[in-house]
């Protein structure tokens, strides 16, 4: 019972985003566009510059791999859900596309170190993340994020 | 999306007025880009302004990195990188494969350069 009610109540002093923020989005480059603009908007009101923008950026790649990669770009339901416990973001986002081949949260965890032209999607978030796990539930891919709500030293 | 630009001398000066440069775009601008460099003479170094952008994720960073990679061996280098593009070049190190001026030097970026007629050319408009 005292777990459940210090889950619900952030430190005080902690920038908090209020009540958990749920989108549905149609597995588009533009939607994404949309919904991370919508999204960026309202977490900006209480979270530093810096949290805002990793977000985002978190947020777009794994939201263009949804649209490249297990919708292969033919569009489908996505469902984002973030809510805030004390300073990180608990984010949801679920997706009915195909499945993501396993080894990929495993690997890929570094930059290419050359200069090309993709395969920098995982690396950022694997950087950016604190926490990531994956599962397939029944036909949803289900990806679960902790990412912290703190300003980035400079 | 539209890209301003001019040419002075060797230097040709490319300025990207959209805040965002996302897999929505990611496609078009490097196509463009491609299409005004085709259209330029005597070349021998592109400057990329990113002043007005706030937002790139990976497809257009990998547009970008495909740009210099036509180039080559003309160098593309980047100016006026705000802080979350920055970040971003940081992130995944590309960061260490380009030139990065802190201001735009000059020409389209230039506030005063912007509503002279002759310097912006948009590529939509300077195709035959």
């Amino acid at each position: 019972m005292i777990l459940a009610a210090q889950r619900h109540r952030p430190p005080v002093g902690v920038p908090h985003i209020g009540a958990p923020i749920r989108i549905r989005l149609w597995a588009d480059a533009f939607a994404v566009r949309a919904a991370l603009g919508d999204l960026s908007a309202a977490l900006a009101a209480t979270l530093p510059r810096t949290a805002v923008n990793r977000t985002e950026l978190v947020l777009a790649e794994v939201l263009n791999n949804i649209v490249e990669h297990a919708y292969r770009g033919g569009g489908g339901a996505v469902v984002l859900r973030l809510r805030q416990q004390g300073d990180m973001l608990l984010i949801l986002i679920a997706d009915h596309g195909l499945p993501l081949p396993g080894a990929v949260l495993l690997t890929n965890a570094q930059p290419p170190l050359r200069l090309v032209e993709s395969g920098f999607g995982w690396p950022i978030i694997r950087s950016l993340a604190l926490h990531l796990a994956y599962c397939r539930a029944g036909r949803w891919n289900r990806l679960r994020l902790r990412l912290s709500t703190k300003a980035r030293p400079v | 999306m539209k890209l301003d630009w001019e040419q002075r001398g060797g230097v040709v000066h490319v300025r990207v007025p959209d805040p965002r440069i996302d897999a929505a775009v990611a496609i078009q601008f490097k196509d463009r880009m491609r299409g005004l460099l085709a259209e330029t003479v005597g070349a021998d170094r592109v400057v990329l302004d990113l002043g007005a952008v706030d937002f790139i994720d990976s497809s257009g960073l990998g547009a970008i990195v495909a740009v210099k990679r036509g180039l080559d061996p003309i160098p593309l280098d980047l100016a006026a990188l705000t802080p979350p593009v920055q970040r971003l070049f940081q992130l995944t190190r590309m960061v260490e494969f380009f030139h990065v001026l802190p201001e735009p030097e000059s020409g389209a970026a230039s506030p005063a350069a912007r509503g002279d007629p002759v310097g912006m050319s948009p590529p939509d408009c300077a195709a035959p």
